[in-house]
Protein backbone atom coordinates (compact mmCIF):
# COMPACT_ATOMS: atom_id res chain seq x y z
CA UNK A 1 0.00 0.00 0.00
CA UNK A 2 1.58 3.46 -1.03
CA UNK A 3 1.48 5.90 1.80
CA UNK A 4 0.62 9.47 0.27
CA UNK A 5 3.96 11.87 -0.14
CA UNK A 6 3.75 14.86 1.48
CA UNK A 7 3.02 17.53 -1.57
CA UNK A 8 5.34 20.29 0.09
CA UNK A 9 8.20 18.00 0.54
CA UNK A 10 7.76 16.09 -2.63
CA UNK A 11 9.20 19.05 -4.93
CA UNK A 12 13.11 19.05 -5.95
CA UNK A 13 13.86 22.51 -4.03
CA UNK A 14 12.39 22.06 -0.85
CA UNK A 15 13.32 18.33 -0.66
CA UNK A 16 17.02 20.02 -1.14
CA UNK A 17 16.26 22.59 1.48
CA UNK A 18 14.62 20.26 4.40
CA UNK A 19 17.29 17.42 3.60
CA UNK A 20 20.25 19.91 4.09
CA UNK A 21 19.04 21.36 7.43
CA UNK A 22 18.37 18.34 8.81
CA UNK A 23 21.87 17.73 8.99
CA UNK A 24 22.75 20.98 10.27
CA UNK A 25 22.01 23.49 13.14
CA UNK A 26 21.12 26.55 10.96
CA UNK A 27 22.42 27.61 7.69
CA UNK A 28 22.37 30.85 5.51
CA UNK A 29 20.52 31.33 2.52
CA UNK A 30 23.52 32.12 0.66
CA UNK A 31 24.80 28.57 1.66
CA UNK A 32 21.37 26.71 0.99
CA UNK A 33 21.73 28.81 -2.45
CA UNK A 34 25.10 27.54 -2.87
CA UNK A 35 24.34 23.75 -2.14
CA UNK A 36 20.87 23.59 -3.85
CA UNK A 37 21.89 25.61 -7.17
CA UNK A 38 18.78 27.54 -6.77
CA UNK A 39 18.26 31.48 -8.11
CA UNK A 40 18.29 33.54 -5.07
CA UNK A 41 14.39 34.50 -6.40
CA UNK A 42 12.87 30.72 -6.44
CA UNK A 43 14.59 29.55 -3.58
CA UNK A 44 13.31 32.49 -1.53
CA UNK A 45 9.76 31.52 -2.62
CA UNK A 46 10.37 28.15 -1.64
CA UNK A 47 11.80 28.78 1.87
CA UNK A 48 8.58 30.72 2.16
CA UNK A 49 6.34 27.88 1.61
CA UNK A 50 8.34 25.78 3.93
CA UNK A 51 8.45 28.63 6.24
CA UNK A 52 4.40 29.17 6.46
CA UNK A 53 4.02 25.46 7.00
CA UNK A 54 6.38 26.48 10.07
CA UNK A 55 8.98 23.62 8.78
CA UNK A 56 11.02 25.63 8.83
CA UNK A 57 12.22 28.76 11.28
CA UNK A 58 13.79 31.78 9.20
CA UNK A 59 15.64 34.44 11.10
CA UNK A 60 16.91 37.93 9.60
CA UNK A 61 19.77 39.77 11.33
CA UNK A 62 22.84 41.73 10.21
CA UNK A 63 26.06 40.15 9.85
CA UNK A 64 29.11 42.79 9.59
CA UNK A 65 26.73 45.62 8.49
CA UNK A 66 25.34 42.95 5.85
CA UNK A 67 21.75 41.72 6.20
CA UNK A 68 22.11 38.16 6.90
CA UNK A 69 19.61 35.44 6.80
CA UNK A 70 19.87 31.82 8.67
CA UNK A 71 17.17 28.86 8.44
CA UNK A 72 16.65 26.17 10.45
CA UNK A 73 14.21 23.13 10.33
CA UNK A 74 11.36 22.64 13.37
CA UNK A 75 10.30 19.84 15.05
CA UNK A 76 6.87 20.14 12.81
CA UNK A 77 9.96 20.22 10.11
CA UNK A 78 11.67 17.17 11.42
CA UNK A 79 8.54 14.89 11.69
CA UNK A 80 7.33 15.78 8.39
CA UNK A 81 10.62 15.00 7.28
CA UNK A 82 10.62 11.53 9.00
CA UNK A 83 6.87 10.61 7.39
CA UNK A 84 8.57 11.58 4.18
CA UNK A 85 10.89 9.24 4.05
CA UNK A 86 8.64 6.51 5.90
CA UNK A 87 6.19 7.35 3.61
CA UNK A 88 9.22 6.77 0.30
CA UNK A 89 9.81 3.47 2.13
CA UNK A 90 6.74 2.34 1.38
CA UNK A 91 7.29 2.30 -2.45
CA UNK A 92 10.44 0.72 -2.42
CA UNK A 93 9.70 -1.96 -0.57
CA UNK A 94 9.63 -5.01 -2.48
CA UNK A 95 5.91 -6.32 -2.53
CA UNK A 96 4.90 -9.95 -1.17
CA UNK B 1 14.10 23.60 -10.62
CA UNK B 2 10.56 23.43 -9.31
CA UNK B 3 9.10 20.08 -10.12
CA UNK B 4 5.93 18.19 -8.44
CA UNK B 5 5.92 14.88 -9.88
CA UNK B 6 9.13 13.67 -8.46
CA UNK B 7 10.51 9.88 -8.99
CA UNK B 8 11.23 7.69 -5.57
CA UNK B 9 14.11 7.31 -6.86
CA UNK B 10 15.48 11.16 -7.91
CA UNK B 11 13.84 11.87 -3.85
CA UNK B 12 16.80 9.72 -2.84
CA UNK B 13 19.08 11.08 -4.84
CA UNK B 14 18.32 14.57 -3.43
CA UNK B 15 18.17 13.57 0.13
CA UNK B 16 21.67 11.65 -0.26
CA UNK B 17 23.34 14.77 -2.51
CA UNK B 18 22.54 16.89 0.04
CA UNK B 19 23.22 14.83 3.00
CA UNK B 20 26.84 14.60 1.41
CA UNK B 21 27.22 18.07 1.24
CA UNK B 22 27.22 19.15 4.47
CA UNK B 23 29.35 16.02 6.00
CA UNK B 24 31.72 17.47 8.19
CA UNK B 25 35.20 17.71 6.52
CA UNK B 26 38.04 17.50 9.02
CA UNK B 27 40.79 18.16 6.64
CA UNK B 28 40.32 21.95 6.39
CA UNK B 29 41.71 21.97 10.18
CA UNK B 30 44.70 19.46 9.42
CA UNK B 31 47.08 22.39 9.80
CA UNK B 32 45.27 22.74 13.50
CA UNK B 33 46.30 19.20 14.69
CA UNK B 34 49.62 19.86 12.64
CA UNK B 35 50.55 22.29 14.66
CA UNK B 36 50.00 21.49 18.22
CA UNK B 37 51.04 18.15 17.77
CA UNK B 38 54.58 19.78 16.74
CA UNK B 39 54.77 22.61 19.03
CA UNK B 40 54.50 20.29 21.87
CA UNK B 41 56.48 17.13 20.43
CA UNK B 42 59.23 19.88 19.81
CA UNK B 43 58.78 21.80 22.80
CA UNK B 44 58.89 18.50 25.10
CA UNK B 45 62.19 17.15 23.05
CA UNK B 46 63.74 20.86 23.81
CA UNK B 47 63.35 20.58 27.17
CA UNK B 48 64.41 17.54 27.87
CA UNK B 49 68.06 18.60 25.60
CA UNK B 50 68.16 22.00 27.60
CA UNK B 51 67.64 20.69 30.89
CA UNK B 52 69.16 17.22 31.11
CA UNK B 53 71.84 17.69 28.50
CA UNK B 54 72.70 21.47 28.71
CA UNK B 55 71.65 21.49 32.25
CA UNK B 56 69.72 25.04 31.67
CA UNK B 57 67.91 25.99 34.75
CA UNK B 58 64.71 27.60 33.36
CA UNK B 59 64.56 24.75 31.13
CA UNK B 60 60.33 24.92 31.11
CA UNK B 61 60.66 28.25 29.15
CA UNK B 62 60.15 26.49 26.28
CA UNK B 63 56.59 26.08 27.19
CA UNK B 64 55.72 29.55 26.06
CA UNK B 65 55.24 27.79 22.78
CA UNK B 66 52.03 27.09 23.96
CA UNK B 67 50.31 30.58 25.09
CA UNK B 68 51.46 31.45 21.19
CA UNK B 69 50.23 28.22 19.53
CA UNK B 70 46.79 29.17 21.51
CA UNK B 71 46.76 32.36 19.84
CA UNK B 72 47.39 31.06 16.54
CA UNK B 73 44.33 28.94 17.01
CA UNK B 74 42.10 31.69 18.76
CA UNK B 75 42.67 33.55 15.50
CA UNK B 76 42.08 30.45 13.33
CA UNK B 77 38.93 29.78 15.11
CA UNK B 78 37.69 33.24 14.99
CA UNK B 79 38.00 33.66 11.36
CA UNK B 80 36.61 30.05 10.76
CA UNK B 81 33.90 31.36 12.83
CA UNK B 82 33.07 34.52 10.77
CA UNK B 83 33.02 33.12 7.57
CA UNK B 84 31.15 29.99 8.60
CA UNK B 85 27.90 29.94 6.51
CA UNK B 86 26.18 27.00 8.15
CA UNK B 87 26.88 25.07 11.67
CA UNK B 88 26.74 21.53 11.72
CA UNK B 89 25.21 19.37 14.58
CA UNK B 90 29.25 17.66 14.83
CA UNK B 91 30.48 21.65 14.94
CA UNK B 92 28.49 22.04 17.87
CA UNK B 93 29.77 18.37 19.23
CA UNK B 94 33.54 18.83 18.63
CA UNK B 95 33.37 22.36 19.75
CA UNK B 96 32.29 21.98 22.92
CA UNK B 97 34.54 18.92 23.73
CA UNK B 98 37.67 21.06 22.50
CA UNK B 99 36.14 24.01 25.12
CA UNK B 100 36.30 21.39 27.71
CA UNK B 101 39.59 19.79 26.91
CA UNK B 102 41.34 23.34 27.19
CA UNK B 103 39.19 23.95 30.57
CA UNK B 104 40.56 20.82 32.12
CA UNK B 105 44.17 21.22 30.80
CA UNK B 106 44.02 24.61 32.44
CA UNK B 107 42.48 23.10 35.66
CA UNK B 108 45.27 20.59 36.02
CA UNK B 109 48.06 23.38 34.70
CA UNK B 110 47.06 25.13 38.07
CA UNK B 111 46.57 21.83 40.18
CA UNK B 112 50.58 21.44 39.23
CA UNK B 113 52.17 22.86 42.66
CA UNK B 114 50.40 20.25 44.09
CA UNK B 115 50.71 17.11 41.65
CA UNK B 116 54.08 17.88 40.42
CA UNK B 117 55.17 18.15 37.28
CA UNK B 118 56.07 14.04 37.08
CA UNK B 119 52.14 14.01 37.97
CA UNK B 120 50.79 16.62 35.34
CA UNK B 121 52.21 15.04 32.23
CA UNK B 122 50.61 12.09 32.14
CA UNK B 123 47.51 13.70 32.68
CA UNK B 124 47.81 15.99 30.07
CA UNK B 125 48.65 12.59 27.37
CA UNK B 126 45.82 10.86 28.52
CA UNK B 127 43.85 14.39 28.05
CA UNK B 128 45.22 14.90 24.78
CA UNK B 129 43.92 11.33 24.27
CA UNK B 130 40.36 12.16 25.24
CA UNK B 131 40.19 14.85 22.99
CA UNK B 132 41.50 13.37 19.82
CA UNK B 133 39.70 9.61 20.62
CA UNK B 134 36.71 11.31 21.27
CA UNK B 135 36.98 13.63 18.03
CA UNK B 136 37.82 10.55 15.72
CA UNK B 137 34.50 8.89 17.20
CA UNK B 138 32.12 11.71 16.87
CA UNK B 139 34.06 12.15 12.84
CA UNK B 140 34.66 8.59 12.32
CA UNK B 141 38.50 8.85 11.57
CA UNK B 142 39.99 5.77 13.04
CA UNK B 143 43.51 7.31 13.00
CA UNK B 144 42.68 9.72 15.04
CA UNK B 145 40.34 7.44 17.74
CA UNK B 146 43.35 4.92 17.50
CA UNK B 147 45.90 7.76 18.26
CA UNK B 148 43.71 8.60 21.15
CA UNK B 149 43.76 5.45 22.90
CA UNK B 150 47.53 4.54 22.64
CA UNK B 151 48.25 8.31 23.57
CA UNK B 152 45.79 7.11 26.98
CA UNK B 153 47.75 4.28 27.03
CA UNK B 154 51.42 6.20 27.11
CA UNK B 155 50.34 8.40 29.73
CA UNK B 156 49.12 5.12 31.87
CA UNK B 157 52.93 4.09 31.63
CA UNK B 158 54.18 7.66 32.33
CA UNK B 159 52.81 7.91 35.14
CA UNK B 160 55.43 5.29 36.40
CA UNK B 161 58.08 6.86 34.97
CA UNK B 162 60.48 9.11 35.54
CA UNK B 163 60.50 13.58 34.74
CA UNK B 164 62.88 12.25 32.25
CA UNK B 165 61.69 9.52 30.06
CA UNK B 166 58.14 11.81 30.57
CA UNK B 167 59.15 14.10 28.21
CA UNK B 168 60.14 11.61 25.30
CA UNK B 169 56.66 9.94 26.37
CA UNK B 170 54.65 13.45 25.69
CA UNK B 171 56.40 13.93 22.56
CA UNK B 172 55.51 10.21 21.73
CA UNK B 173 51.40 10.86 23.13
CA UNK B 174 51.16 13.87 20.61
CA UNK B 175 52.76 12.04 17.65
CA UNK B 176 50.24 9.50 17.42
CA UNK B 177 47.10 11.47 18.47
CA UNK B 178 48.01 14.85 16.08
CA UNK B 179 51.09 13.98 14.48
CA UNK B 180 50.33 10.93 12.56
CA UNK B 181 46.49 11.09 12.01
CA UNK B 182 47.22 14.67 11.07
CA UNK B 183 48.98 13.93 8.34
CA UNK B 184 46.97 10.93 6.98
CA UNK B 185 44.19 13.90 6.79
CA UNK B 186 43.95 14.29 2.99
CA UNK B 187 44.19 17.33 1.95
CA UNK B 188 41.22 20.10 1.80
Amino acid sequence: MFEPLDPLLHSQLRLAIMSLLMNLEEADFNYIKEKTGATAGNLSVQVNKLKDANYIKVEKSFKDNYPHTSCSITEKGVDAFESYLNALRSYIKPTD
Amino acid sequence: MEQDNLKVEESLNIISQMVNTTRYNISEDKIIYLMWGYAVALSAITQYILQYQLNVEMAWLVWLTMPIAGVVNGIYFGRKKKKATAFSFTDRALSSLWKVFVVALIIFLFASPVLGWDGIYPVLMVLYGIGTASTGGIIKFKALSIGGYVSMFIGLVAFYLGFEIQLFLLALSVMVSFIIPGHLLPKN
